[in-house]
């Protein structure tokens, strides 16, 4: 091959060197993509195919029962976790999404910047932390653990997300737009309510959706606050079962009933989550799409 | 009659300062161009008109503007309530996406207190009409305000703007974004629209200023060079720069 | 497609319906003057040379707005050759108008001395030519009539041939010195008329550029010209 190659010289096909290379590399993507999903599929399968037994009408409508009796459910688990996560919301998304608003239409100056920087430490810290914290503030003060503490600390994890999600669907609106109502004479506050947010809209239901997967599935915090309960409780100041509590505490005992309804709820969990965020996926690429 | 009357205004981004010492004088009923080459501040003027170049972060403004004798940089004036009648529109079409069309044209009217749902219908319809817009989407009022093209997107901004019957018309770059159809009816639109309101209109592009305005006013590193009927600056400028300008020898 | 540069257009037509009633003016003119001469009216030779200020506003007039035009308007096109077509039959027109001041203006320097009806004659029908040509190219204008603009080269030979036919027809009174006096310069009358009739051309040939796009002299002083 001589040195220099006119462009009249140049070969019509790409040198085998070179797709060899190519297909390695090619290779060696797709290899990782298959080790990272693997495990992923193995554990849906597993779960799917030991849960799947366990569902039945008993799981939902039959609350814990001794082990030696037949037809025990996870009904008050379920309950429970809607309570928690229910009064988990209901602090959550004013906090949450005033603070989203708050960040994106003011957030320029220090205080935003250090309301920021306490949002994202809280996104990281690790949830048995977020539990025992609570604990000491609510459990002890209270006298007792509680759907109530279980919610707070929950709601401790859960409106960081929101805030930063509400905060980046709230930027992806146009200034144009602002500047819009701004030049109509509308005020401030004005502009965010009836232009920018309704313009976000199912971006920030999508903020909210994200923080309520994260807090479906968190069991330490739950452990530490709520402490669990074999009946169903309407009293959230008083203690109460959830799902993730209950398949930790099944899923280590010595009866296989309970072993089954513990794989019956780790599905669930599972579907709960999955619904969710695909959901909240799907409606994020809608909005996206408006946008535009 | 002088609707505004600009004295001393100089104004910055931070420590930037992009406005130097401008004085002006507008007279009502006229369109007056504002022309000069990027970055010569012709946008941070007009947006201190109606006193929307403070919003940006760490921009200020000194100086006077007076609008029917009152200084709207009084600290006692509230800048909504002259931007109620000082209207904008901007360079690229903003509808409300979330509000249809009629929704989008009386969006400013919905300030003024409890109209009834008539009279915002019918003011919905002047508008739309004194932007030209009424016949191609009459029959369509509920859709929502991105469906039309671009053109009529921004003929629904000017009808918006139109709706609050403001004194003066701010247009920054109106047709800037626009195909040449879309912006020779916008001219048009704006020489009927002189009659009845003041307009003042920034442009980059210079045959626009002479097609449309009575008024020309250049630019350059943020200072006024020439101000003057739009004929003479087309014709005799009296500065150099001007006349290097508008016969293209820089910028 | 709605017209979006009405108010432009809208000063192109008016400014066109000024150039036809500026032709019409500056024939008027031209007739007037000629009668005075063959009428020996001396009155009427005095309101053609005042009408002549009219003549000059309406051209200085025009002149002005085709100029602003150009400036704000940016024309193209046909609107350009419109304009381009305006200003120079503008100032043909202007021309004609002084043409016939001159006219005017020689009856007046005459208006005592005898002279020959043969003459007044000759120049009667030369009036009557070149009014008729000028009313053609400016029918030809306004019509945008290329065939009847073609036709005006022609209507000017006639013009030509009573121009030195008036020529010989002076040298026929040099017996009489008053009366020579008289007829050389009614030599100048012709002259101006013979004039008229070269502007009426030269109007002609700004119709065919309008049409056409080309411009194409209908009338060359130093060759011949083939007309379709």
């Amino acid at each position: 091959m001589s040195a220099t190659v006119s462009t009249f010289e140049m070969p019509r096909t790409i040198s085998s060197q070179r797709r060899t290379k190519d297909r390695l590399f090619s290779i060696a993507l797709w290899a990782s993509v298959v080790i990272a999903l693997v495990p992923l599929l193995l554990i849906v399968y597993r779960v799917v195919r030991l849960g799947v037994a366990a569902i039945s009408v008993n799981l939902f409508a039959h609350t814990a029962l001794p082990a030696s009796l037949p037809g025990g459910g996870l009904k008050q688990a379920f309950l429970g976790t809607a309570m928690i996560v229910g009064l988990a919301i209901a602090f959550s998304v004013p906090l949450g999404v005033l603070t989203g608003i708050f960040l994106a239409e003011y957030g320029s100056g220090r205080i935003a910047a250090v309301v920021r920087f306490t949002a994202e430490i809280l996104l990281s810290i690790p949830s048995i932390v977020a539990g025992a914290f609570i604990w000491a503030l609510v459990v002890v003060a209270l006298g007792n653990f509680s759907a109530l503490a279980a919610g707070i600390a929950l709601t401790v994890l859960m409106w960081p997300i929101m805030a930063r999600a509400t905060e980046e669907v709230l930027r992806l609106v146009p200034t144009e737009l602002r500047e819009g109502g701004l030049a109509l004479g509308y005020p401030r506050w004005r502009v965010i309510m009836r232009i920018v947010l309704p313009t976000a809209g199912a971006g920030v239901f999508t903020a909210i959706m994200l923080a309520v997967a994260r807090g479906l599935g968190e069991t330490a915090p739950v452990l530490l606050t709520a402490l669990g309960n074999d009946f169903v409780s309407t009293n959230p100041l008083k203690p109460t079962d959830a799902v993730p509590l209950r398949v930790y505490n099944y899923a280590q005992s010595a009866y296989p009933a309970w072993r089954a309804l513990a794989w019956g709820g780790a599905l669930m969990l599972l579907v709960g989550v999955l619904v969710l965020s695909v959901t909240a996926r799907m409606l994020s690429i809608r909005q996206q799409r408006r946008m535009r | 009659m002088r609707e505004i009357d600009v004295s001393g205004l100089s104004a910055w981004f931070g420590s930037k300062q992009v406005l130097r010492d401008i004085n002006l004088g507008i007279e009502r009923g006229s369109a007056t161009a504002i022309i000069g080459p990027s970055g010569c501040g012709k946008s941070t003027l007009i947006r201190c008109l109606n006193r929307m170049h403070e919003e940006v972060r760490g921009a200020h403004v000194e100086g006077k503007v007076l609008f029917d004798g009152e200084d709207i940089y009084d600290p006692r004036v509230d800048p909504v309530v002259i931007r109620r009648r000082i209207g904008m529109v901007f360079q690229k079409p903003n509808p409300f996406p979330t509000m249809s069309i009629l929704e989008n044209a009386i969006a400013g009217l919905k300030l003024l207190g409890r109209l009834p749902k008539a009279d915002l219908q019918e003011r919905g319809e002047q508008a739309l009409r004194a932007a030209g817009l009424w016949e191609e989407v009459k029959d369509r009022l509920g859709e929502p305000g991105g469906r039309l093209s671009g053109g009529q997107q921004q003929r629904l901004c000017i009808a918006r703007a139109l709706a609050v019957e403001p004194d003066v018309l701010l247009m920054d770059e109106p047709a800037s974004a626009l195909d040449p159809a879309s912006t020779l009816r916008i001219e048009e639109l704006v020489t009927e629209l002189k009659d009845r309101y003041t307009v003042v209109i920034v442009t980059h592009n210079m045959q626009q200023a002479a097609r449309v305005a009575d008024w020309t006013l250049f630019m350059l590193y943020g200072e006024v060079v020439e101000f003057g009927p739009t004929n003479k600056i087309f014709t005799t400028p009296e500065d150099q720069r001007t006349e290097d300008y508008v016969t293209g020898r820089f910028g | 497609m709605p017209d979006t540069r009405r108010g432009f257009h809208d000063e192109l037509g008016a400014l066109q319906r000024e150039i036809l009633e500026m032709g019409e003016q500056a024939g008027n003119a031209v007739q007037h003057a000629v009668h005075a001469v063959v009428f020996r009216d001396s009155e009427e030779a005095q309101r053609v040379i005042d009408g002549d200020d009219a003549i000059d506003a309406r051209y200085l007039d025009i002149d002005q707005r085709t100029l602003e035009t150009l400036a704000l308007q940016t024309p193209v096109a046909a609107d350009l050759r419109l304009v381009s077509a305006i200003i120079h039959v503008n100032l043909h027109l202007e021309r004609t108008g002084d043409q016939a001041v001159n006219v005017a203006k020689l009856h007046l320097l005459t208006e005592d001395l005898p002279g020959s009806d043969a003459m007044r004659e000759q120049i009667r029908e030369m009036g009557d030519l070149v009014v008729g040509m000028l009313r053609s190219a400016m029918e030809a204008f306004d019509r945008r009539d290329l065939e009847l603009s073609l036709r005006l080269p022609k209507m000017d030979d006639p013009v030509d041939r009573l121009n030195r036919a008036s020529h010989l027809e002076a040298l026929k009174l040099a017996d009489d010195p008053s009366a020579l006096d008289w007829g050389l310069h009614m030599n100048l009358v012709s002259r101006a008329l013979e004039r008229v009739g070269d502007q009426a051309v030269d109007i002609a040939e700004q119709v065919g550029f309008l049409i056409t796009g080309e411009f194409r002299e209908f009338t060359d002083a130093s060759h011949e010209v083939e007309l379709p």
